[in-house]
């Protein structure tokens, strides 16, 4: 079941209306089992794989917290291999067989052939165990204190709203929030009905739109050329950033409604000026995780400079294959490593050129810049996220310079919608919805938005909702409507 | 105190969108839930044609709507150049009901996934394929079926959809101030567009290779169920056949030629006769007046041969 489906417009206010009809003391229950349902609409059989987690961070967590000097360790290591081994066989043992076979062959033996296990992966695996897994180094650690509640254990890894795509809750966040009794709270629940709205806005209005153009162009990019390339690339920016900010919204907004806070995942990533602060603004709950778990761990920034970069490199290069089990996913991560250790090693000169060229004098342009920049680099990187396979990224790449004239004709208006298939109207609708999308989020950088409007007058703030509403109604591109593309990590 | 402030509110965001739901199931310009007669057929056939922006979307959901309400096991599928298409005199040349899927800004992508959708709702009989050179430029190609077919299979879908609005709204006003209704009709220059067009498609054309693929798949199917397929490339005006003699892709369109003699069927009547010559048989160098249509029936169908 994806938020965007009929299903879930019946299921969520059902959840909602018997949550809050239901003593406290069986919310949590009504809640595991309202998950188990929402996740058991995908393939039902993978909520052994929940089961077995939790099952196995259950126990680490107690046993962690009972035990003394090296059996805690010992443990940790249990959850940590027992999490990452259900994640390496579901997740890549395709990716892993496919490059041994790759290599054997290399090296001469042809018919050498590992067996295909046939795996459907199972969705959101890797936020789950991510989650999971967090529990039993925070609880090793001593953050946090082990629960001894199975159910509300297994509630807090399997917590419908962020279950598939996150944000990756940590326990000390979200596992004291179902012992606290919600009430039904107008201001709350309307707050995050309209977060609901706004998410939703996102994905059906701009993501499911400019996906038809997206795919049109990487599915098969042979018979694209520099202009289409450009357009696509800016425009899977677009799809992935309000895809995933629009799931993280609605799940916040539904758990706000429920009377849960989730962790804010994104903050007008777009608008960051450099790709470090990109970091600090997208996926913020997977960031923060690898910082909190491989970066700091190996030694963050307090080491010696060469391990430094390597530290980095290493984190983004496994945030890349977090992400998916294809070389894209890892070229991905491994740019944006190197971007980061560009960062650091030109920061002077770099300065020094800004200095020269009088761009401190005029800090707006330099800050616009700055913002530019980061957007294609970033926009860059995306090219191997999307793209099909590494020889795709590298075809485009090398191409993205062809075929510009043609786009400079009288015929141009009917050339785009062919190159990109999607119709005129579309693509008004997509350019409509990306310029309120930036609007917005270039008021969130100035405060909340939702506290603004509230102070408008109340023509203007039921104008707003009327608008939002309608546009999700009446101009959501549910012709193309995909699962949320985080879905598959 | 909070709940009620709250259920008014669901109420009062409601009301609109009830109001629109309620007037589109009532106009239902597509003929999809036929609660009411508030608006003639013929009203709602003519403003299929309004616009070139929405003739795709527009015919399709009406043709989709119209056959999964009564199936028809002989159906012709194909672009624009079936629009207006006199299935009636076809009817009586035959002596058996077809369905005219007939698509304007139709392509090969539109015409595989239709026959696809008609043999999943019923045993076909006779599928007549529209097939064309210039349609295997791999440019055209692109999805217009795939928004139709969910909106006119899902109910909710229908009520919401932004082009079944637009729809809504033109059969309302073309009732009650049908001079404020303005329709596409082609322009003086349309001759000389349409072989400016050809001439464009040409010396851009990247030959798409699936789209054989795709014929050859329903080719199969056709064998399996018994479904007699034949493939008819349309006549286009010697003018245009003129443009494609010189545009350097004859070698390839032998090629195609041969590919479709060799997939099933194949009637090809895109050749220099003097029904091609003959200018008074076009609207424009690619799409057939309907007398010439009529002529063309007798021909395919009738067993005449086309002069």
């Amino acid at each position: 079941m994806t938020f965007t489906s009929l299903q879930f417009l019946a299921f969520f206010p059902v959840v909602v209306s018997l949550y809050f009809l239901l003593p406290h003391k069986w919310r949590w229950l009504w809640l595991l089992g309202a998950s188990c349902f929402f996740y058991m609409a995908f393939v039902p059989v993978y909520i052994l794989i929940l089961a077995f987690t939790i099952g196995v961070d259950y126990i680490a967590g107690i046993k962690i917290e009972d035990s003394q000097g090296s059996a805690r360790r010992r443990f940790l290591v249990a959850s940590i291999i027992a999490n990452v081994g259900v994640l390496a066989f579901f997740k890549y043992y395709g990716f892993l067989t496919d490059n041994l076979e790759t290599i054997v062959h290399g090296f001469g033996f042809p018919d050498y052939h590992v067996p295909r296990l046939g795996i459907i992966l199972p969705i959101g695996l890797s936020f789950h165990t991510f989650q999971s897994l967090s529990y039993t180094v925070e609880v090793y650690r001593g953050k946090q204190k082990a629960e001894r509640r199975l159910g509300i254990f297994a509630l807090y890894v399997m917590y419908f709203p962020q279950l598939v795509a996150g944000p990756i809750e940590r326990a000390a966040n979200l596992l004291h929030q179902f012992d606290r009794p919600a009430t039904v709270d107008y201001g709350r629940i309307t707050n995050g009905l309209k977060l609901m709205a706004w998410g939703f806005f996102k994905k059906l209005m701009i993501a499911d739109r400019v996906a038809v153009a997206v795919n049109h162009v990487y599915n098969d990019p042979h018979r694209f050329h520099g202009m289409e390339f450009i357009l696509a690339t800016v425009l899977f920016a677009l799809q992935i950033y309000c895809d995933f900010s629009g799931y993280t919204d609605i799940a916040r907004g539904a758990s706000r409604v429920l009377g849960i806070e989730l962790m804010l995942n994104f903050r007008s990533p777009y608008f960051s000026t450099s790709i470090s602060e990109f970091w600090r603004r997208w996926h913020i709950s997977l960031s923060s995780w690898f910082r909190d778990y491989v970066y700091i761990p190996l030694g963050g920034n307090k080491v010696v400079k060469w391990r430094w970069y390597y530290n980095l490199f290493i984190t983004f290069f496994l945030s890349g294959l977090w992400h998916g089990a294809n070389w894209t996913y890892v070229m991905w991560g491994s740019v944006h490593g190197f971007y980061l250790i560009f960062a650091i090693l030109t920061a002077k000169p770099r300065a020094r050129l800004g200095h020269a060229l009088g761009l401190n004098k005029v800090p707006r342009l330099n800050h616009m810049l700055q913002m530019v920049t980061t957007f294609v680099l970033v926009c860059f990187a995306w090219i191997f996220f999307r793209a099909n396979s590494i020889g795709d990224a590298f075809y485009i790449i090398r191409n993205m310079g062809s075929g510009f004239g043609r786009f400079f004709t009288s015929d141009a208006r009917s050339l785009y919608s062919a190159a990109l298939g999607i119709g005129y109207s579309d693509m008004l609708l997509a350019l409509f919805g990306v310029v309120v999308m930036l609007f917005v989020d270039a008021m969130h950088t100035q405060g909340s938005i939702t506290v603004r409007l509230s102070h408008r007058p109340v023509w203007q703030r039921w104008a707003v909702y009327y608008g939002l509403v309608g546009c999700v109604v009446f101009l959501g591109a549910y012709y193309s409507s995909t699962a949320f593309i985080y879905f598959q990590f | 105190m909070d709940l009620r402030k709250l259920l008014l509110r669901f109420l009062l965001m409601g009301v609109p969108f009830a109001l629109v739901f309620g007037v589109v199931a009532v106009v239902d310009p597509y003929n999809k839930f036929r609660v009411c007669d508030a608006v003639p057929d013929t009203l709602k056939q003519k403003n299929l044609y309004h616009d070139g922006r929405t003739m795709a979307f527009s015919n399709l959901m009406w043709e989709l709507t119209a056959f999964d309400r009564e199936p028809c096991p002989n159906v012709i599928i194909g672009d624009s150049r079936l629009s207006y298409f006199p299935i009636d005199h076809l009817d009586e040349v035959t002596r058996e009901r077809w369905f005219n899927f007939g698509v304007p800004g139709g392509n090969y992508r539109s015409m595989f996934d239709t026959f696809w959708h008609a043999d999943s709702v019923c045993a076909l009989k006779n599928v007549y394929l529209q097939v064309s050179f210039r349609g295997m430029n791999a440019a055209n190609n692109w999805d217009v079926f795939h928004e139709p077919k969910l909106v006119s299979a899902q109910p909710l879908m229908y009520l919401t959809s932004r082009r079944v609005i637009e729809a809504t709204a033109l059969n309302i006003r073309s009732l009650l101030a049908p001079r404020s209704v303005h329709y596409d009709v082609l322009p003086p220059d349309q001759w000389q567009r349409v072989k400016a067009m050809e001439r464009s498609s040409d010396s851009s054309f990247v030959y798409d290779p699936k789209v054989v693929g795709e014929l050859e798949r329903i080719a199969t199917r056709c064998g399996e169920k018994n479904i007699h397929l034949v493939l008819v490339d349309f006549p286009t005006h010697a003018d245009v056949q003129a443009l494609h003699n010189t545009s350097g892709l004859e070698h390839l369109r032998a090629s195609y030629r041969v590919e479709m003699a060799s997939i099933a069927t194949y009637l090809d009547l895109d050749t220099d006769s003097g029904f091609a010559r003959d200018r008074a048989n076009f609207r424009d160098p690619l799409h057939l007046t309907r007398n010439a249509q009529r002529e063309l029936i007798d021909v395919v169908w009738g067993g005449r041969k086309l002069e």
